[in-house]
């Protein structure tokens, strides 16, 4: 069966052209048809710089064309082709001016059926397992609080939407890349937008996009592209959905979710949990200080209490002090009043005392001064009375004389010297 | 912009420390304490302004074919 791919329907000529305006001509018209191809791999051949050339061949009919593939796009494909392999090739073709033969250029390979694609699967899930490219010890943590974020999807789809929608508005910065996501064809994309995000210092990569079928996902076991998230230098996250199989790249990356929109949350988790650490925070961190403050103002009136009761002792013992100063006090001036009028009382009586003994001794200097005057010689002279003396000394008595003494007779006013003549006792004397 | 980020982070921590600081000791200093309130207060204000609803930013980044 003939299919027409818009192909203009036919290009004439009257005049001849040169060999290579032809094949410029047919490789202009050929660069136009990209398609896919379905055949089985013959004639596999592997050159020394690592080239690929083999023959794609039509099952039913066993109608060929002869394929290349380069070794960088080998490489990218991750596909492992062997002698009789169905798979679906895509690319352009050209005819090689220098011996006229038509190639086939492959841009991607892919197994053909499921059986196929889940082997392809598990031999690389196998391989790269080995190597500890999916080892949890080897993932890194996401940034809790990440500020910009590289984004790789496509434009087109709905994911971008799920996820810019659902992205919390705390000011991120968001690098897009838009890229395609579907099938064995979005590798090369996906692997030039890792690429490119390198560049840019963004503090997590997220690769996303909608659920779809397994060979829509194809891309995503891309070996390489596997590898380069693994090796990406800030962590991954895969929001890829998948069929059955988490796809390779999920596993390789750091974190892995289904949706585009548990991505978003991810990312604002760490927000959103702040902002509730914050509002505990403040409030217990609030409630704890009321609660020293409520305990310190208890102890400090229990304190002030104390103090008062303390002060009220030492006022009420200072009271009772002061009461007994004072009363102390009265009766020490009491004593003071009464010392006062015994010294004034005793003042008097001494100077009476000393007033009536003075007068005794007054009347008895009278009496003593009466009874001198009374006794003095000279006044018994006077009246008659004379002292007779003897060699100076008074004669009391006769017997102290004798005849012929001579005797000093004192009188009143003179003096006589005489004799004794003669002596005259008293007979009772 | 990492070191904002660190901030957040570093707040958050040095914010429970002090809420357990306090819940740790049973007789608290009021002067010591208040300064734990003074400084979590301070970074109580930075991390809200941090957390405030700030619009996202969006850059498209074109691939460079030419690097393949």
């Amino acid at each position: 069966m003939c299919m027409s791919y818009g192909v203009p329907k036919k290009i004439t000529s009257e005049k001849p052209i040169s060999v290579r305006d032809y094949i410029s001509l047919v490789n202009e018209l050929l660069k136009r048809i990209e398609v896919k191809v379905i055949g089985e791999v013959s004639g596999l051949k592997k050159a020394s710089s690592g080239h690929l050339y083999f023959s794609l061949r039509d099952e039913k009919t066993g109608d060929v064309i002869n394929c290349a593939i380069w070794s960088s796009v080998y490489r990218m494909c991750g596909v492992d082709l062997e002698e009789g392999m169905q798979v679906i090739i895509s690319g352009t073709a050209d005819i090689y001016r220098e011996r006229g033969t038509f190639t086939f250029k492959v841009r991607t390979v892919e197994p053909v059926g499921e059986g196929a694609l889940k082997k392809a699967y598990d031999e690389l899930k196998e391989k790269l397992s080995r190597e500890g490219l999916f080892d949890e010890e080897k993932k890194r943590e996401v940034p809790e609080f990440p500020k910009k974020v590289g984004l790789i999807t496509s434009k087109k789809g709905a994911a971008i939407h799920d996820f810019i929608n659902n992205l919390e508005k705390v000011g991120f910065k968001v690098y897009i890349c838009d890229t395609r996501v579907e099938g064995q064809e979005a590798v090369e994309d996906l692997l030039l937008s890792l690429k490119r995000m390198r560049k840019e210092e963004v503090d997590v990569l997220v690769i996303t996009r909608g659920g779809g079928s397994l060979q829509s996902l194809l891309a995503f076991d891309n070996e390489m592209l596997v590898r380069e998230i693994a090796d990406f230098p800030v962590p991954v996250i895969a929001g890829i959905g998948h069929h059955e199989d988490i796809t390779l790249s999920a596993l390789a990356a750091d974190k892995a979710l289904s949706t585009p929109t548990a991505t978003a949350n991810f990312l604002t988790k760490g927000y959103q949990s702040a902002r509730e650490n914050v509002f505990h925070l403040e409030g217990s961190i609030k409630k704890s200080y009321e609660n020293v403050l409520y305990r310190k103002n208890r102890e400090f009136i229990s304190f002030f209490n104390e103090i008062a009761g303390f002060f009220r002792e030492i006022l009420e013992e200072y009271r009772s002090v002061e009461d007994l100063a004072k009363r102390s006090l009265l009766y020490m001036k009491s004593i003071i009043e009464e010392s006062k009028k015994n010294v004034v009382s005793l003042g008097t009586s001494i100077s009476n005392c000393y007033r009536s003994v003075l007068q005794e001794k007054r009347e008895k200097i009278d009496n003593i001064s009466q009874l001198i005057r009374a006794n003095d010689p000279k006044r018994q002279l006077s009246l008659g009375y004379a002292i007779v003396r003897k060699k100076g000394r008074p004669v009391k008595s006769v017997r102290e004389i004798k005849k012929e003494d001579s005797m000093e007779t004192s009188f009143f006013d003179g003096e006589a010297v005489s004799e004794v003549k003669e002596i005259k006792k008293k007979k009772y004397g | 912009m990492a070191k904002k980020e660190n901030n957040l982070g570093e707040n958050l921590k040095k914010l429970s420390d002090i809420s357990r600081w306090f819940e740790e000791r049973e007789d608290v200093d009021v002067e010591e304490g208040l300064k734990k309130v003074k400084e979590a207060a301070k970074l109580i204000k930075e991390s809200k302004k941090r957390l405030q609803e700030i619009e996202n930013e969006f850059e498209e980044v074109k691939k460079d074919l030419d690097e393949e």
